[in-house]
């Protein structure tokens, strides 16, 4: 049997963002599913919940850090890596302390990405 | 006989011959004298058809009165055609059927003449008023030279001439005989005449009954003793030749109760009688023939009408004078009581008997006291109490203690009356309005010297002519070398010839203000102004020249010289600082854009960097997929040209350089700034509400420094919300048409507000109201606006927080 890929979320408003992050990750054998807001995110993990969550924290409607809380609140536990085109230590600390695994600054190197989510995925199934 | 002068209303002129034109007689003139022509015939013939042919004089010889009385009312100029045209009516009436020869007509046609020219040229040359002989002058006149003179004269002419011709050799008897006729005659009728004429020309005439039922007593009187006398059967010649005086008394009553016209209608009247008497047998005398008998009445009456005529004359002219001096008694009364200066008479005692209103008025007096004799000019503290000494008007100014106890100044003079009664008349004008008026004019002048002095300005004051009528002390002082040479004005000098000279040795500037003065001057401008600059030892000067027109009837001009090297300064360093401020407010700019465009190139970036390397990923690993690649180079392409444009963005709003106005819509520049912002916008919570007006028109701007305005206001209100609830950090944004030039915008935030009092010192440099900034964003906001011709204010909000607000010119 083979292994399950890793399934990662992408949230972020920005189409292109949205689709280069897919194509960098499935070219790391991921899987990847995309949505462009934090809602429709919530709304999928009543079917799903993705191994890995990369949350854009600058969003129109829902922020980043609502949807943080709000999975919170559903006692839903995956790694979250924030990243955020507007990088202010104030908002890392912010979304570290809500239990964010990685706090990463727009555009995201590939190779530091895959290390943070590999990170993140080992760390998550040792818990 | 109306004469053409009389006709005129005035008398004849005495010396005609001299002032008037020589000319033909007026068709008036020769009516007149027609007229006079056939008095002359008829009265002739009425005198040739009375008894007494012989001597050859008629016993009533009235045409010579006739025609002195034509030839007196006549101008002299026109005597020939009187004279003229008495030659036919003395020819017809003393030619056929009279027979007399011709030699004996044309001497009696001659001597007739003679006496109506000697009286008429006595009368006209010495009598003032020959109209009435109602003064004793005339009177006199009237019987020296025409009664006595004229009739004696020609008669002994006549005399010897008849002599000469054999027509008689009586000499004496009608020298006597037609000297006593014609003086009768004189005596009598040409004062009629004339009175007739006066009183035919003088309108609304009337005789009070009294008078005339005098009159008529006299006439009755004088008729019952005249018939009594001359006409009644003769009585005894011893007791007779008495009562040719009876008539005496009544000839008195009418010379003393009805004047000229009374006595020679009289003495005239009891001639007739007389006459009459003499040729049919009556009256008291008889003693001798009755030609001479007749002779003897009338030198009774020629003699007796000298003193009565002058009685009469005197007389009237004494009434005359009575008359004139009430009428001058009256006039002056009316004179003194409303003349409007205040005048009083005093006695030396100094009791005020008589005063005019305008003295009660000014002293505050009241009439009762002053008839009661109670005004003494002690109480008035007139010159003491003693008039003023000295004959002739003495007059000085004086105070005078009023009634109420004020004082009031008032030129005053004294005068002593005529007469014995050491009276005193005293005038005394009020000064008061007048010293009100000085002092007016005075404390006037004094504030108009103040002014001209409190200037810092130098003024000058031209006329319409150009000439110096009022210079300041500022304008005085400042004598520079270099502006000698023409503006050195001085109160008459001509400005206009000064600046001529100086701009005819090359003077510029002089060259410029003689054009604008004389355009000033002469109404064609309003106003003109100058600016120059003297390089003087203390420097570079700046001076501006207004110069205005003087807004009076008489026209004229002020021209107000400003030392303006202060300001021009000032505006260098002001304009020195906007450009620090220009490019402090780039910096200032640019670090705030920084985040946004962080923000705003991180995404692209994120895109082409991950497309990128998931494109080479899917290359090291194997075949690629060609139609994968190639949307993945699309993608990267795609995000290098968003990236490409926030790059332009930001170059727009960083450029350097020079201001460029062009037509904006500010709409346009508030949305591309949010948009800028936005993320900004979205981390510090703040949500936007705009209100603009679709309908705004462009406005003239920079677009990049509009920008930068309305980024430095939204980034400001973001700052003044950092503290407030999430909910409450809204900003409004409105546009809105302010009038027809400009176009405003307002930026209402609700944060923490403006310090009262600070509204206008925040847009000082380096003022600021938050913990972190340089205090430069406002600053550089008002820089850039007024720049462009706008006003940027601040405003405290209604529900808190500040409004600021901006407005741009309307692009025409």
């Amino acid at each position: 049997m083979a292994l399950r890929r890793p399934l990662i979320a992408i949230v972020d408003d920005e189409e292109s963002v949205r689709r280069a992050l897919s194509r960098t990750l499935r070219a790391s054998r991921f899987d990847v599913v995309d949505f462009a807001s934090g809602q429709e995110f919530l709304e999928s993990i009543a079917l799903r919940v993705p191994d890995c969550l990369i949350l854009d924290f600058q969003m129109p409607g829902l922020t980043g850090r609502d949807v943080q809380q709000r999975l919170t609140a559903a006692k839903v536990r995956l790694p979250i890596i924030v990243v955020t085109a507007h990088d202010q230590p104030a908002v890392r600390e912010q979304c570290l302390a809500d239990g964010a695994v990685a706090y990463l600054a727009k555009p995201l190197r590939r190779e530091h990405l895959i290390a943070v989510i590999m990170s993140a995925l080992a760390e998550h199934q040792a818990h | 006989m109306p004469s053409e002068d009389l006709q005129a209303g005035d008398l004849p002129p005495l010396d005609g011959a001299s002032t008037y034109p020589k000319r033909l007689p007026s068709a008036h003139t020769v009516r007149s004298a027609a007229a006079v022509g056939l008095a002359y015939y008829v009265i002739s013939e009425l005198g040739l058809s009375l008894p007494f042919s012989s001597p050859p004089a008629s016993m009533l010889w009235a045409p010579n009165a006739i025609l002195l009385a034509a030839l007196v009312l006549a101008g002299r100029k026109d005597w020939w055609v009187y004279l003229a045209l008495a030659l036919p009516a003395h020819l017809l009436a003393q030619l056929p059927p009279s027979n007399v020869p011709l030699a004996q007509t044309l001497v009696q046609y001659a001597v007739n003449c003679s006496t109506a020219l000697i009286g008429a040229f006595a009368l006209t040359a010495t009598a003032p008023d020959i109209r009435r002989f109602n003064h004793v002058k005339s009177a006199l006149v009237l019987i020296a030279f025409a009664a006595v003179l004229g009739s004696v004269s020609t008669s002994v002419l006549m005399a010897a001439a008849f002599v000469a011709l054999a027509v008689s050799d009586a000499f004496w008897t009608m020298a006597i005989a037609r000297t006593l006729i014609n003086a009768f005659a004189i005596l009598t009728v040409v004062p009629l005449i004339l009175h007739a004429v006066t009183w035919q020309r003088r309108e609304g005439w009337s005789v009070p009954t009294a008078r005339s039922a005098e009159a008529c007593l006299l006439a009755v009187t004088l008729a019952t003793v005249g018939i009594m006398v001359f006409v009644s059967p003769r009585p005894a010649p011893a007791d007779s030749a008495a009562l040719i005086y009876a008539p005496m008394p009544l000839l008195l009553w009418a010379a003393v109760r009805f004047g000229i016209v009374g006595t020679c209608g009289s003495i005239l009247f009891i001639g007739a009688l007389a006459a009459f008497g003499v040729i049919h047998g009556a009256g008291p005398l008889g003693t001798q023939p009755p030609a001479h008998d007749l002779l003897s009445v009338v030198c009774y009456l020629v003699v007796a009408s000298m003193p009565l005529l002058l009685l009469a004359a005197a007389l009237e002219e004494r009434d005359e004078l009575g008359a004139a001096r009430k009428t001058s008694e009256a006039r002056m009364r009316a004179l003194f009581e409303n003349s409007l200066i205040p005048t009083a008479i005093w006695r030396s005692g100094g009791r005020i008997i008589d005063a005019n209103d305008a003295f009660l008025r000014l002293t505050g007096s009241k009439r009762r006291d002053l008839d009661a004799g109670r005004l003494r000019t002690q109480m008035l503290d007139i010159g003491g109490s003693q008039p003023l000494a000295g004959g002739g008007i003495a007059q000085d100014e004086r105070t005078l203690l009023l009634y109420d106890g004020r004082r009031a100044p008032v030129l005053a003079a004294s005068y002593p009356l005529p007469g014995l009664g050491g009276e005193q008349v005293y005038f005394a004008c009020d000064l008061s309005d007048t010293r009100h008026a000085d002092e007016a004019r005075r404390q006037a002048g004094l504030l108009h010297a103040a002014i001209l002095a409190s200037i810092h300005d130098q003024i000058v004051v031209l006329d319409a002519h150009g000439v110096v009528i009022e210079v300041n002390e500022v304008w005085r002082r400042f004598e520079r070398a270099e502006l000698r040479a023409f503006e050195n004005a001085r109160i008459g000098s001509d400005y206009l010839q000064a600046c001529g000279a100086a701009a005819a040795a090359g003077n510029a500037m002089a060259a410029d203000v003689l054009a604008g003065a004389r355009d000033v001057l002469e109404g064609l401008s309003p106003r003109r102004h100058f600016e120059f600059s003297l390089d003087t030892s203390d420097g570079l000067l700046w001076f501006e020249i207004s110069i205005e027109s003087l807004r009076r009837r008489e026209g004229g001009a002020v021209i107000i010289r400003s030392d303006i090297t202060e300001r021009k300064r000032a505006a260098a360093q002001a304009g020195e600082q906007r450009r620090q401020l220009a490019l402090l407010g780039r910096a200032a700019v640019l670090g705030e854009l920084s985040v946004a465009f962080a923000h705003e190139l991180a995404q692209p970036l994120t895109s082409i960097l991950g497309n990128a390397e998931a494109g080479l990923e899917l290359l090291t690993r194997g075949p690629a997929k060609l139609p994968e690649v190639r949307e993945i180079l699309r993608d990267i392409i795609a995000d290098n040209v968003r990236a490409a444009d926030i790059i332009q963005r930001l170059r727009s709003m960083l450029v350097r350089g020079e201001i460029q106005r062009q037509p904006v819509d500010l709409n346009d520049v508030i949305r591309e700034v949010l948009d800028l912002a936005q993320s900004d916008l979205f981390t510090r919570g703040v949500s936007i509400s705009l209100r603009l007006d679709p309908n705004l028109p462009e406005v003239l701007a920079d677009r990049a420094q509009l920008q930068q305005v309305v980024f430095n206001l939204v980034v400001n209100a973001c700052e003044s919300m950092s503290g407030a609830s999430p909910s409450a950090r809204k900003l409004s944004i409105a546009t809105l048409l302010a009038d027809d030039s400009y176009i405003q915008c307002s930026l209402s935030d609700r944060g923490w507000g403006i310090p009262p009092g600070d509204t206008e010192r925040i847009f000082q440099p380096f003022v600021t109201t938050k913990k972190q900034g340089l205090g430069l964003g406002l600053a550089i906001c008002r820089s850039l606006v007024e720049a462009q011709g706008g006003k940027v204010w601040a405003e405290h909000g209604a529900d808190g927080g500040a409004v600021f607000r901006f407005t741009a010119r309307i692009h025409a």
